[in-house]
């Protein structure tokens, strides 16, 4: 995932799909002293082919975001200040990937997708997003 | 000068190769992270993107960030689009070969189209990814 500012980080993917509808999950966390962030989306898409690409199709969707920091210290004098905090917002979720299937159940998945948020309400009217940029190799089966 | 862009006007008007042209306006994010409001008035040059598109569909669109590209555009439905390609990509963290996808939608009258497109970028230098976007909104104006 990458948040606007060019560095990448890993995560977990799932995905369930039926006919073309699609749920994505994301989750992403880092930890870094006494403070742990967590990042959770969920993206509930279409897919469609992209006319004239065999291998390629598009995805549009809603994405549902979930942050939460923790501040959690160790030491039992600074426990009094540790704090936990949540945000919430709704995005679109447009993206891109290619999928192979061989002859059997299995299939194969790169996905690159951007979960778009407006940057409050007078930031959406101004046009001011932030985005959690998703790239994703996956592998599964089809039931 | 003015002969010169007057000539530049009547070549785009006559040439039936360049189907559609595209104005947008809207704030860019060039990977120094957080949103970015689009300028008030519009005057920073970052904001703006021009974006030519041919009769085979064949895109050619030039903004500052995220960058220099030349693609194909996939029609989707009366309006709607993707389009692919790739191009220069420009970043706070440099300059560099990369990949581009955007989706767009034109609301169109006779000769003119309401536009709002998202456009990302995914290139390389020799030190950074950089991965550059733009919402953007502005009019297309259909000559072919």
């Amino acid at each position: 995932m990458e948040e606007g500012d060019d560095r990448f980080r890993g995560g977990l993917n799932l995905h369930l799909g039926f006919n073309s509808y699609s749920a994505r999950y994301y989750y992403f966390m880092r930890s870094f002293g006494p403070v742990k962030e967590s990042t959770h989306v969920l993206a509930l898409s279409r897919s469609f082919p992209i006319p004239g690409m065999k291998f390629l199709w598009g995805r549009l969707g809603f994405a549902p975001l979930l942050e939460t920091t923790k501040l959690s210290y160790s030491k039992q004098e600074d426990q009094a200040f540790d704090t936990k905090e949540a945000q919430t917002n709704l995005g679109f979720l447009l993206g891109v990937f290619m999928q192979v299937t061989n002859s059997g159940p299995l299939s194969f998945q790169i996905a690159w997708e951007s979960a778009l948020y407006p940057a409050g309400l007078t930031g959406g009217i101004l046009l001011a997003t932030g985005r959690k940029q998703l790239f994703t190799l996956s592998a599964g089966m089809q039931l | 000068m003015g002969r010169a862009i007057g000539s530049l006007i009547l070549l785009i008007f006559t040439l039936p190769a360049f189907a559609d042209f595209t104005l947008h306006v809207g704030p860019a994010s060039s990977g120094g992270g957080g949103p970015n409001p689009v300028s008030i008035p519009p005057i920073q040059v970052i904001d703006y993107e021009f974006i030519w598109v041919t009769e085979e569909k064949r895109e050619w669109s030039l903004s500052i960030v995220p960058g220099l590209f030349y693609g194909q555009r996939f029609m989707l439905s009366e309006g709607a689009y993707v389009s692919l390609g790739g191009g220069l990509v420009i970043d706070l963290n440099g300059v560099g070969p990369g990949l581009y996808s955007a989706f767009g939608y034109d609301a169109c009258g006779s000769s003119l189209c309401f536009n709002v497109e998202f456009r990302k970028a995914l290139g390389a230098n020799f030190r950074h990814l950089m991965s550059p976007y733009a919402l953007r909104v502005g009019v297309t104006w259909r000559t072919g």
